[in-house]
């Protein structure tokens, strides 16, 4: 009985699998992409394990964009009703373990009218880790821009999402430049139209439960030019160019 | 040092552009077909496919074996479908009916008929499911393959192939 069962499913899935159209340009798009990422590979750390904290703690980032830097400044969103956290500058350390303290329940749907504070980023313990260490949470940056930061996950990969208003609008699937348990550094480009958008950095459980081993969010405006972190200012002057 | 592995010179030389395009001389359109049955979407399946090949570019420094890098874009293949599903587009073109599978002119009518009963039955499964089997008996891979495809346990494969099974017989016996 289970026999004839198998013998239908390996019909039909022969069926489905011929039927799959196939476009002739795959081997071009994956060679534009991966032209791209040349420049990267020299990126690769092979790092002893003990010299990784030293390093994460020193703050050397092997990623080397050309914003990168640590986030850790208060930073307010320009549409943001300004009502609790000063505008002044908070340096934070890289590796405290600080969350966002001004976007109460990290709720995206809270945007534009969440005010985003120092957002240190995740704490590593060595485990399962990612972090977006560029652009910084709060920040205004062009149309595209580039998402940096460090992973140590399962064979390097991992998702980054974009969301506005709740809704996932674009993902970018990623690798670092090493796998667990090796600490590797990353990056993906998006291209985003005016706007207010949460980015969400995340490893998927392997249990399947949609549950998230490893992840960090930031919340960033695209369109404005980057500039100080006054962001009325910011956005005044968005409008003039 | 060159060998051959299923046919396919494996050069330890080989930089990861020259390995890129064996790889998808030898695999593009099985792993397209494979991604395309696990999301029932040629259209992502094709996208997913290429993401997993620029990841295999990455890791290539890594894997440096054909046979390593086969099993690394099959898992890579499967886990991006499984992210893929999630994405509302996918969610929204399968509410729409439009998959972007060509019809079907090679089978006879039955074949088709009941293909197509089959294929709407799997995609009702569950997706560790619907991988299983798909791995199983489209991909033909062993036990032990399909595991490392999944990132699960061999016990875990049984599991979820055997529920497969019991529950596309039950979604057949319920459309007949």
């Amino acid at each position: 009985m289970n026999d004839e069962l198998e013998s239908r499913l390996r019909d039909a899935l022969r069926v489905g699998a011929e039927r799959t159209p196939i476009a002739g340009d795959g081997l071009q798009k994956i060679r534009s992409r991966t032209a791209g990422r040349r420049r990267h590979a020299r990126w690769r750390p092979t790092l002893a394990a003990g010299a990784l904290t030293a390093l994460v703690v020193a703050g050397v980032a092997a990623a080397v964009e050309r914003d990168h830097g640590d986030r850790g400044t208060d930073l307010v969103l320009p549409a943001a009703p300004v009502t609790t956290a000063p505008t002044a500058t908070a340096t934070a350390s890289p590796t405290a373990s600080t969350g966002p303290t001004g976007c109460p329940s990290m709720d995206p749907s809270l945007l534009p009218g969440c005010h985003v504070t120092a957002t240190g980023v995740p704490k590593d313990t060595g485990g399962e880790y990612i972090s977006i260490t560029s652009p910084q949470s709060g920040g205004v940056v062009h149309h595209t821009f580039t998402v940096s930061g460090r992973a140590r996950v399962f064979e390097s990969q991992f998702t980054v999402d974009v969301s506005q208003n709740g809704m996932v609008i674009k993902t970018a699937h990623v690798t670092a430049s090493a796998g667990a348990p090796e600490l590797g550094t990353w990056s993906t480009t998006f291209t985003l139209p005016d706007g207010n958008y949460r980015i969400d950095a995340y490893e998927l459980s392997p249990k399947g439960d949609g549950s998230k081993v490893a992840s960090d969010t930031v919340w960033i405006q695209a369109g404005s030019p980057p500039g100080p972190p006054q962001a009325t200012a910011a956005t005044s002057s968005a409008n003039a160019r | 040092v060159t060998v051959t592995v299923e046919g396919i010179r494996v050069d330890a030389g080989w930089d990861a552009d020259e390995a890129v395009t064996e790889l998808y001389t030898a695999h593009y359109r099985g792993l397209v077909r494979l991604a395309a049955l696990l999301l029932r979407d040629s259209w992502a399946a094709e996208e997913v496919v290429q993401d997993a090949f620029v990841a295999t570019h990455s890791a290539w420094g890594r894997l440096r074996d054909e046979e390593k890098a086969l099993a690394y874009l099959r898992r890579t293949v499967v886990n991006r479908s499984r992210s893929a599903l999630r994405r509302r587009s996918v969610a929204e073109r399968h509410a729409r009916g439009d998959d972007g599978f060509l019809p079907s002119a090679e089978t006879g009518a039955l074949t088709r008929l009941d293909a197509d009963a089959v294929l709407v039955a799997l995609r009702g499964l569950p997706p560790r499911q619907r991988e299983a089997l798909v791995l199983r008996y489209w991909a033909d891979l062993p036990e032990a393959e399909v595991a490392e495809a999944m990132k699960v346990s061999k016990g875990s494969v049984k599991t979820h192939t055997s529920r497969g099974l019991a529950a596309l017989r039950t979604s057949l016996e319920t459309i007949r």
